[in-house]
């Protein structure tokens, strides 16, 4: 069974038509990239597949499941890396990780993290006064101590810098080699390149061709656009 | 730049509600402004003169809560409005001074909330008295203006009180995430707790100096601090709207988290903090004035706990914007009034023979709380 099945799915806002019939599957242990242009239902994908808005027609499971029927196991399950969220400002960096521990109920290796994002001296601040780059990484943090069997990422490296960049590009290649699976949203054509090992190219809503070699992804994606 | 504020307001406001509905709103204060006063001028001895006495006051009030509402703009701006974008951020892009954008920021909500509340309001203290209060209207705007302007000034410039030190997420390890960070949330916030005490006390201050100066209040309010204690119920509608408004369901989507668990959290946390502050404000008025503290007491307990019922099922989990929807308004003081106004009878006319009745109705507030929460509780388990 796979990890994700995604069929006919489709999403609109109103008049907007965000999926139009979206065709996809994930298979357990791999990064796979969805590349699309700005407005392509990137976002709204990975939000229908984490439980976090419905879908209108087609079908869509992750695990099996139906995440509109089922969003709090799925949410259980999985990890979330928003695009534009940020961890709740009052909190301090500590006092999130404690947050998202509760609410998991799940340990966090606090230092280790603080470590591997290099959060040092950081961690005893409200995330209101810390940079968007921290509040990411606090976000991505979240996303993955739980060792979570599937993450979604969502523009995972805005606002980092390149050390960090490549943290977390080696997270989430760790996080394939121990048998998860990433599903990564992104403009980024480099990125998708380089971490992916299968992309799908979404075109205004639909799914427009399955890469299963991501070499020259460049050329093959700006072509699947026109 | 100001007009383009209000234009700004009006579609963010009839975007939220229904534009009618949120039309309709001035409508309502107007209603029920014009029904009170009538009801003061004919059956009751207080002269017109108090009655423009008591427009300028409310006016001055008016303006102390809505600039004391400035605590939370700069947060409001950051974590609620900030996700939007409004023109009152244009510095950050344009050649705009932020000083001056707050300031048409605060013209704006100057006119703003003077057609909303202090106008209509107005009107209704004119009709009844053949408007011979007229003069009175130019001192409720300017005072409504200079309480604005000055508690709006110390708002802006205010810091967050409490040290991060004393107070620490881990302090409230009894409480669910979610309603330890809505905690967090209110005590951190630009004006820290004080932001509840003072606006809470003013209200406590404004009842007692009506109660020991007003003759008509003196006639109403035989008990006062059984009343007081009803009262209390209505007013700490503003601990649940500080505690929603620095996040929305939106903020936990990526969670596990249903809307039911974080509106029992809401809940608990609203418990956890209106409870020892109405008791509080009951022992502080039991000084002003000894008499019936233990009642008092159950009935604080009972009409703060039915007034969570109704504002969690009437205004959900944004009180302060659906509380401006004329409909929803209306329904929440129906619902509301539906034990306030039976317990603030009782407590006008209560005496030792009306013992039973008083705990009946105080006891089914507490009980329609308790059955609520612990409905929550098992639909979590």
């Amino acid at each position: 069974m796979a990890l994700i099945d995604v069929e006919d799915l489709e999403k609109s806002f109103g008049n907007v038509k965000a999926l139009d019939g979206v065709n996809l599957e994930v298979e357990k242990g791999e990064i796979v990239g969805v590349l699309g242009p700005n407005g392509a239902g990137k976002s709204s994908l990975m939000k229908i597949l984490t439980g976090q808005i419905d879908y209108q027609e087609g079908e869509a499971r992750v695990f099996g499941r139906d995440p509109s029927v089922e969003p709090i196991e799925i949410k259980k399950r999985v990890g979330a890396l928003p695009e534009r969220e940020d961890p709740p400002s009052f909190l301090t960096g500590d006092e999130y990780l404690e947050f998202i521990s509760d609410v998991r109920e799940e340990s966090i290796d606090r230092d280790e993290w603080v470590e591997k994002l290099k959060l040092e001296g950081k961690m005893d601040k409200v995330t209101h006064d810390l940079s968007k780059g921290e509040r990411q990484k606090l976000m991505i943090t979240q996303a993955f101590f739980h060792d979570p069997e599937l993450v979604f990422v969502d523009e995972p490296l805005v606002n980092l810098d390149p050390v960090i960049q490549e943290n977390v590009k080696d997270l989430f290649k760790d996080t394939r080699d121990n048998g998860g699976t990433v599903f990564l949203c992104t403009h980024v054509i480099s990125l998708a390149e380089e971490l992916c090992d299968r992309v799908f190219f979404l075109k205004e809503g639909e799914h427009v061709e399955e890469v299963e070699n991501v070499e020259n992804l460049r050329k093959r994606f700006i072509k699947s656009q026109k | 730049m100001i007009l383009k504020m209000i234009k700004e307001e009006w579609r963010k406001n009839s975007k939220l509600y229904n534009g009618r509905s949120f039309a309709a709103f001035p409508l309502v204060v107007l209603f029920f402004s014009m029904a009170w006063n009538y009801l003061v001028v004919e059956f009751s001895s207080v002269s017109n003169m108090m009655i423009g006495h008591s427009l300028v006051a409310i006016a001055g009030l008016i303006g102390v809560a809505v600039g004391f509402a400035g605590f939370s703009s700069r947060d409001a701006f950051d974590n609620v409005l900030g996700k939007s974008n409004y023109l009152v951020f244009s510095s950050k892009t344009l050649p705009v001074s932020k000083k001056k954008l707050y300031l048409d920021f605060f013209i704006k909500d100057t006119f703003f909330y003077l057609f909303l509340f202090v106008i209509p309001l107005s009107i209704g203290f004119m009709i009844p008295t053949n408007f011979v209060i007229l003069p009175r209207l130019f001192d409720a705007v300017t005072v409504f203006f200079f309480a604005l302007l000055i508690s709006s000034t110390l708002a802006l410039s205010s810091v967050s009180i409490p040290s991060l030190n004393l107070i620490k997420y881990s302090n409230f390890r009894r409480l669910d995430p979610v309603s330890s960070k809505s905690v967090l949330d209110v005590i951190r916030s630009s004006g820290g707790f004080f932001k509840i005490i003072f606006s809470l006390g003013v209200l406590t201050f404004f009842y007692w100096f009506m109660v020991l100066n007003f003759p008509l209040a003196a006639i109403f309010l035989q008990n006062p601090l059984l009343s007081f204690s009803v009262i209390i119920g209505l007013m700490n509608l503003s601990i649940y709207n500080w505690l929603n408004r620095f996040d929305s369901l939106e903020t936990y989507n990526y969670l596990p988290l249903d809307i039911f668990s974080i509106a029992y959290s809401k809940e608990t946390a609203y418990l956890f903090i209106s409870l020892p502050v109405t008791y509080l404000l009951i022992t502080a008025s039991y000084l002003v004035y000894p008499s019936h503290y233990f009642l008092s007491l159950i009935s604080g307990t009972a009409t703060t706990m039915y007034g969570m019922v109704v504002a969690v099922r009437v205004l959900g989990l944004s009180p302060n914007e659906r509380l401006y929807h004329a409909d929803i308004f209306l329904k929440y003081l129906l619902g509301i009034g539906s034990l306030i106004v039976p317990l603030m009878y009782l407590s006008v006319v209560y005496d030792s023979s009306y013992l039973t009745h008083y705990l009946v109705v105080s006891g089914f507030g507490v009980l329609s709380g308790s059955y609520f929460m612990l409905k929550k509780i098992s639909g979590k388990k």
